[in-house]
């Protein structure tokens, strides 16, 4: 069997970081994190339509991953506008399948998960304002509520480590959640509501809201300003796994936008564009396989998948 | 002029409506009432409008259908309380270009 230098003239470096600018086709071993990696060249992104969600709406939660997701709760649009919902679907990478419903209809929320059979409902509101949440492991049960109640805010991470940042009308709040309480943290510099974010409760990012471009990061226990967004806008869907790479998607200015941003580590730079504009969606997934659902702006039943090739790449054998 | 853009109705399916190879070669743009948008005098459009079973409209009668939808959820969006219009945005009227 040939080896890779008698293939390609050289050994594969062993380096206990990523190099900095990686030439296309470059390999290499990261020592640190016991990775082989590769440049697979400039990261370009796709969208494709994926399966219909059964009940079209807005302003709903969601988290998961591309083959296994969760909607729940939001704001019927056309055939129903107005209707809020508990409803809840789950999603396996080809279609949605109706779940049971969140115990009390709720909109204006976000989603904290990994799956579509592990979710938490952060912040939203119901027909008397600000609810508490609830936990999904194949059921939902009720969890403890924000410290401050509100919505229309981000929410990101999992059901033992969530945060919730944002939201109407308390902008700059922000809490982690444990499993079992939520915990104020320090606030966020800017803020606002309508605003989206991603990335778990150690390292995430908030983008966007009140029309705005501005975004920051959180590293677990402070929020800093970080590089704006080429497009100011809110109800923005977010996707993303930490406060160097993050997905933002759509959104509104007005008009509802098909803008899709990627954060490098550095900027945030164009991708394709979603097929169809929307705000109000929700997201799920990471910045290389992203989902966003729901919505207005077209078929509040739509879903988007975002599928991202270039950049660095781990080579795994299993 | 020549027309950049040709206009198609079809209904959304969801998964293999629109896939990843089909949106790296076409510029789609998804617009309301089920009207789509994709770049005119384009042999990979056109095969996607056959593969959805699409109805071509004309710039106008595209327009016709997208103001009427956008008409009915700016009504919708009127009928909203003051609290609901803070977090959530007017819909905009849409103009078709050629």
């Amino acid at each position: 069997m040939s080896t890779y230098k008698e293939i390609n003239g050289q050994k594969v470096q062993s380096l206990s970081s990523d190099p900095p600018a990686p030439f296309t086709g470059q390999v290499w071993y990261n020592s640190t994190s016991n990775a082989l990696k590769y440049n697979a060249g400039a990261l370009s992104g796709s969208w494709a339509t994926g399966g219909a969600m059964n009940f079209a709406r807005k302003a709903l939660g969601g988290s998961g991953t591309t083959t296994s997701a969760l909607g729940y709760g939001g704001e019927g649009v056309s055939p129903s506008p107005g209707a809020r919902t508990g409803a809840t679907e789950s999603y396996n990478g080809t279609s949605w399948t109706t779940e049971s419903a969140v115990p009390s209809i709720i909109a204006d929320l976000r989603g904290a998960g990994v799956s579509s059979t592990s979710a938490l409902t952060v912040g939203g509101s119901g027909p008397s304002g600000p609810l508490g949440g609830f936990t999904w492991n194949g059921s939902w049960t009720s969890s403890p509520s924000l410290n401050t109640g509100r919505y229309a805010l981000m929410g990101s991470g999992t059901v033992t480590a969530a945060l919730a940042a944002g939201g109407f009308i308390a902008p700059t709040a922000s809490e982690t959640y444990n499993g079992s309480a939520w915990t104020n943290t320090p606030s966020l510099n800017t803020g606002g509501y309508r605003i989206g974010g991603a990335g778990p409760n150690t390292s995430a990012f908030v983008f966007g809201g009140n029309f705005s471009n501005t975004t920051e990061k959180y590293n677990g226990s402070a929020w800093t300003t970080a590089p704006t967004l080429n497009v100011a806008r809110g109800q923005i869907a977010g996707a993303g796994t930490s406060n160097t790479s993050s997905l933002a998607m759509g959104g509104s200015e007005p008009p509802n936008r098909d803008t899709t941003e990627l954060f490098n580590g550095t900027a945030w730079v164009n991708q394709a564009n979603m097929i169809v504009g929307r705000s109000d969606a929700a997201g799920a997934g990471t910045e290389p396989s992203a989902l966003s659902f729901g919505g207005t702006g077209g078929p509040g039943t739509a879903t988007e998948e975002f599928s991202l090739s270039g950049g660095v790449r781990t080579i795994t054998t299993s | 002029m020549t027309k950049i853009n040709q206009y198609c109705v079809a209904e959304n399916w969801g998964k293999g409506f629109i896939e990843h190879n089909e949106s790296a070669k076409i510029s789609f743009s998804g617009l309301p009432g089920n009207v789509w948008q994709v770049p005119a005098h384009n042999k990979d459009a056109n095969l996607w409008i056959s593969k959805v079973l699409g109805t071509v409209k004309t710039k106008d009668e595209a327009q016709v259908i997208v103001d009427a939808e956008v008409t009915a959820s700016q009504t919708a969006w009127d009928a909203l309380s003051d609290e609901e219009k803070a977090i959530s945005s007017r819909p905009v009227d849409i103009t078709l270009e050629d």
